[in-house]
């Protein structure tokens, strides 16, 4: 009886954790309200982001959650996921202008840069990372979040996705480390920003105004005058740069509604098709199991009963027989499973398909407005090179450091 | 006395004939060799507009290379600095030829070029006549400002061009389940149909909203740095000015190219143009890629253009 019951309990087990998916990281919680700001704030107290297009990540290396996935998917979602977490961070009235930036910002006052460590439609998990202009990190964590089937339903562009609680999660723990700063230090990263943008633009001119460290933490070692010239400059490029990059954003966020129907689509649909599967594994290991208990069954019956009466061999017959067929109704069922692999593939495909050329165009657009600012910006330096030679009868004979390919977008 | 008369008479038309005649072909000959100077002009002007043309397909060419190799992760880092390093290249023949045209044949000419805008180079502030410090300062602070109103001109030119972009046509292939305004039963042109409306009405959203944040970014950033100077107010306009983006592309020029990627289609053709015989064992970069565009265009004319390009690049090189 003792074995029976242990044996009914593991059975149990198996059947409710079967095809129970395993997604790495912690879960956010559900449900996750955005903190929202009750004030307007002064332009001192808004910090400027800039987010980076997320790494891809790699997809998983088993065959089976592999499938349905490929790398354009990935590459959509690592420009996705970035512009979905803008929109959230913008509602809630704690930052300046929040923008998405295609590589690393020299001028940033706080970069927010991404990992997709794991996404399928239906489970999605991120590695955040923040840091502001001084190179302090505020946070690197790992968000992870399953959607329940009715959280793909009731969505909106722009306000509420399938995976909201985890892009809230993520602008709450940006709000959090932002409402601990004194307003002195958002003063130090707002001018660690403009000059670092200075001495990208002006070496010459503001290469000493910063020091650094032994943690790479930089100190302003002397602010430019009010009413430096040069400086005015440099913010003449910069506003314009900025400008730019709003640009770029447009591009990005055309992409953002381009991709969003098909987007949430294949992660519904995607989804069902996964659940489905797990309750069809589920009904398909519970039977097996069911069968083998049964089996199990007739062999204690037979074992604990001395009695060789024609009742007891009946039994035991029914219940082998029994047990045999529910095994094999058990990998029968299994096939079934073959169809809706074959649907998340086609999903996959057909997803891909679409998505693959909105990226394209984007990135195309992208560098076509970077590659050819690059020049601008090249001949700008040269022009603040000369002003400063002749403002103050120096001539520098070193090189311009090539910063642009690591500083502009 | 008269038969001498006579004869000086018949002497003298005789001369003034010939000399007519003399002056006749020479006047000729004169008109012809003028002629063939303006032919010899005006055929310059256009190889050399042909030649921008022909640059500037290569280019968008190598732009959407470029972009769907790095987006399929097909592209290490040194042929990514390689491409670059070509697009710019293009990119500063293509203004030299530009500028060559407004110099010889006026802004007529490089009229629906894509051109980029007027600009002058900074070295010409510096040539010819003696300047005291503060001149030249002044010189290259008008010459910077210049710089930056053409640069919120071309953004303005981006926000139009981003504002004019036709959302896409969406197919929604999934014809089951779905609760995502789908029609479940509809096939794929009348969910397309929605697509595009739903799509439409989202873009205009979205270009608003665009439009709207841009300004309020933008307001946000100029009114914390009040020193900024005159961003807006150069590029005229509210608006358009404060979300607009640059492209040193001229709308038309990166309009046809951009939204259909197979304008410098590749014709997989590799013949070479003309009977030189062509060393490419030591082609450089810049000269690879000019190769591979010419062998690649389809155009004859433009493919006459890039092997001249080339021909002219690797002259240079060498």
């Amino acid at each position: 009886m003792r074995f029976v019951k242990i044996l009914s309990l593991l059975l149990l087990a198996s059947v409710l954790f079967a095809g129970c998916a395993t997604v790495p990281g912690k879960q956010v919680d559900d449900q996750i309200a955005p903190l929202m700001a009750s004030k307007e704030f002064g332009n001192q107290e808004l910090l400027n982001v800039s987010i980076k297009v997320f790494d891809p990540g790699e997809l998983p290396e088993k065959a089976d959650e592999q499938a349905g996935l490929s790398l354009e998917i990935r590459e959509a979602e690592a420009r996705f996921i970035p512009i979905h977490l803008k929109y959230s961070m913008q509602r809630t009235g704690y930052w300046g202008a929040v923008r998405i930036v295609p590589d690393d910002d020299i001028g940033a006052e706080v970069q927010v840069g991404g990992k997709i460590e794991f996404s399928d439609g239906e489970s999605l998990v991120l590695t955040v990372e923040a840091l502001d202009s001084r190179n302090v990190l505020w946070f690197k964590k790992t968000y992870a979040e399953t959607a329940l089937l009715n959280e793909h339903l009731g969505t909106e562009p722009e306000k509420e996705d399938t995976f909201q609680d985890l892009f809230n999660k993520i602008a709450n723990d940006l709000t959090e480390y932002r409402n601990r700063l004194t307003p002195d230090d958002m003063l130090e990263i707002q001018r660690v920003a403009e000059l670092r943008y200075g001495q990208l633009m002006a070496p010459d001119v503001y290469g000493q105004y910063l020091s650094s460290d032994n943690n790479n933490r930089l100190h302003i070692v002397h602010l430019p005058a009010e009413n430096d010239l040069m400086m005015e400059r440099v913010r003449s490029i910069r506003s314009r740069d900025n400008m730019l990059i709003d640009t770029i954003n447009g591009y990005y966020e055309a992409y953002y509604l381009d991709l969003w129907e098909p987007y949430a689509n294949w992660r519904q649909f995607r989804s069902e098709e996964i659940a489905t599967m797990r309750e069809i594994k589920r009904e398909a290991l519970k039977r097996k199991l069911i069968g083998a208990a049964a089996i199990i069954g007739a062999i204690a019956v037979g074992a604990t009963i001395d009695d060789n009466s024609a009742a007891t061999d009946t039994l035991q017959q029914v219940m082998v027989v029994g047990g045999a067929y529910s095994i094999y109704s058990g990998f029968q069922k299994s096939q079934e499973v073959t169809i809706n692999k074959e649907v998340i593939e086609e999903l996959g495909v057909s997803f891909s398909s679409e998505a693959e050329p909105l990226v394209v165009e984007v990135e195309g657009e992208t560098f076509r407005l970077t590659g050819s600012a690059e020049e601008q910006y090249a001949e700008w330096r040269e022009i603040l090179k000369q002003i400063y030679a002749r403002e103050t009868g120096l001539v520098s004979d070193e090189a311009i450091p090539d910063q642009s390919s690591s500083a502009l977008p | 006395m008269l038969t001498v008369n006579k004869s000086r008479w018949y002497y003298l038309s005789a001369m003034n004939r010939s000399g007519i005649l003399y002056a006749a072909i020479i006047l000729l000959l004169l008109s012809t060799v003028m002629g063939a100077a303006a032919t010899l002009i005006v055929s310059s002007e256009k190889e050399l507009q042909q030649s921008v043309i022909a640059l500037d397909r290569a280019r968008h060419q190598a732009i959407h290379d470029l972009a769907e190799k790095k987006q399929n992760a097909a592209l290490g880092e040194t042929q990514q600095k390689d491409y670059e390093k070509f697009i710019i290249f293009l990119t500063v023949k293509i203004d030299e030829y530009c500028q060559q045209l407004r110099t010889e044949a006026g802004d007529t000419a490089v009229e629906n070029l894509p051109c980029p805008e007027g600009s002058q180079a900074f070295g010409a502030v510096q040539a010819g006549s003696v300047q005291t410090s503060e001149e030249q300062v002044e010189d290259l602070e008008r010459l910077f400002s210049g710089s930056l109103e053409q640069f919120d001109d071309k953004l303005l030119k981006e926000e139009e061009r981003l504002s004019a972009r036709q959302p896409r046509d969406r197919e929604s292939g999934y014809s089951y389940g779905g609760s995502q305004g789908q029609d479940s039963e509809g096939g794929a042109a009348g969910t397309g149909q929605a697509s595009g409306q739903d799509s439409g009405s989202s873009d205009t959203t979205g270009s608003e909203g665009t439009a709207g944040q841009g300004q309020e970014d933008t307001e946000m950033d100029s009114t914390r740095s009040a020193e900024e100077t005159g961003a807006s107010a150069g590029a005229g306009g509210e608006k358009g000015a404060e979300t607009a983006g640059a492209g040193a592309d001229s709308g038309e020029g990166a309009g046809p190219a951009a939204g259909g990627s197979g304008a410098g289609q590749s014709g997989g053709s590799s013949s070479q143009s003309g009977n030189v015989e062509l060393d490419t064992g030591n082609d450089d970069v810049v000269a690879r890629q000019l190769r591979e565009a010419a062998e690649k265009e389809t155009d004859p004319e433009l493919k006459k253009k890039l092997w001249e390009e080339y021909r002219k690049y690797k002259a240079g090189v060498q």
